[in-house]
């Protein structure tokens, strides 16, 4: 079984990687090739998306009838490290990637972020997983994609992952998009980024009450 | 209502093993399948994914949409064996002897699913 889980997650990496191949390709193409290969993308990662899917449900229904289940996730831990750093890349790819569609572009980004998500949780799970401790800044110097924009990214994620400092900036109303997804993988899920920026709104918005309430008894009195 | 005899219990258990059997081969040749595809896909895009074949942009898009097929063809076998995990579950037996359904799987050479036996006593809802 985690044989099949390992072969979904390599086809997905052999997709991202001609994502990345594609991405120097694409600026000789015609208008027309460039549609094309913009929608066999979405579609491939579309496709890789759900096969993965179907493998991780088959692979939930057999752990839930074996007991060495920990054991396996212990193993895999690593592995799902650096896929998801690879997942991290291949959203900030297509990110600026220029969809002629729109909707394409969104649909794909949907499917990456569902993955990104599931690979958040599984690491969230683990004990070793500790904030701050993942990213290997030498794995990103050697990136061939904006490296210095990541470790930037990383160091700034440092400051917004501590949840005192964000409260500490109250006019900072929501993380720019790449650090959403960098503060995510250290933070576990989606839900944990939304708590921060809700935190973060709260705030100011108990704060702007606070104010109003101040002027309103200082009118009265 | 018609209860099991002992026989009737043992001869559930070696169909539901072989049925287990069969679904892990299925997917060990999807697995092998996917891994194939891995390599082709890696070779085809280079260890510098500088396309060390040079193709045409043509021969990139043609190679782009076969790989669709052949992804489809997958998530197809492998959504189909989802369901089959999913409706062999009920079927598994629980605090029965599952000796019967080991032995059988275990001369198969087939080890994912003799430990999958054994370990299913241990199994809670």
């Amino acid at each position: 079984m985690q044989e099949r889980a390992n072969s979904a997650v390599s086809l997905l990496f052999a997709i991202f990687q001609l994502i990345q191949a594609l991405q120097h390709n694409r600026r000789h193409m015609e208008n027309r090739e460039q549609r094309l290969v913009d929608y066999d993308i979405a579609k491939m990662v579309s496709i890789g998306v759900d096969i993965h899917k179907c493998v991780s449900w088959s692979g939930l229904v057999y752990s839930e009838t074996a007991s060495n289940r920990r054991d396996k996730d212990e193993k895999r831990s690593d592995d799902a490290e650096k896929f998801l750093i690879e997942i991290h890349r291949t959203i900030k790819r297509l990110q600026q990637w220029p969809f002629e569609n729109a909707m394409l572009g969104a649909q794909v980004m949907t499917q990456l972020y569902g993955l990104q998500s599931y690979y958040s949780n599984e690491l969230s799970r683990d004990d070793e997983f500790i904030i701050g401790s993942y990213t290997d800044s030498n794995q990103m110097l050697d990136s061939e994609v904006d490296s210095l924009t990541e470790i930037s990214c990383a160091k700034e994620l440092t400051a917004c992952a501590d949840t005192s400092k964000l409260e500490r900036q109250p006019d900072r109303h929501s993380l720019p998009i790449l650090a959403d997804n960098v503060v995510m993988s250290k933070i576990g899920s989606w839900t944990s980024i939304k708590k921060l920026n809700q935190m973060d709104r709260d705030m100011e918005r108990g704060g702007q009450a606070d104010a109003q309430i101040r002027t309103a008894a200082s009118d009265r009195f | 209502m018609k209860t099991l005899s002992k026989g009737n219990v043992s001869t559930e258990s070696q169909s539901v093993a072989q049925l287990l059997a069969l679904l892990v081969s299925e997917e060990k040749v999807v697995a092998n399948l996917m891994q194939l595809e891995t390599d082709k896909v890696l070779a085809f895009v280079g260890r510098n994914r500088e396309f060390p074949s040079q193709p045409t942009s043509k021969e990139i898009i043609q190679f782009n949409q076969s790989l669709i097929q052949v992804l489809e063809s997958i998530y197809m076998t492998e959504w189909q064996l989802c369901k089959k995990w999913t409706a062999i579950l009920p079927l598994i037996p629980y605090e029965s002897d599952t000796s019967s359904c080991a032995s059988i799987i275990v001369a198969d050479d087939n080890e994912d699913i003799a430990r999958f036996y054994h370990d299913d006593r241990g199994f809670d809802y």
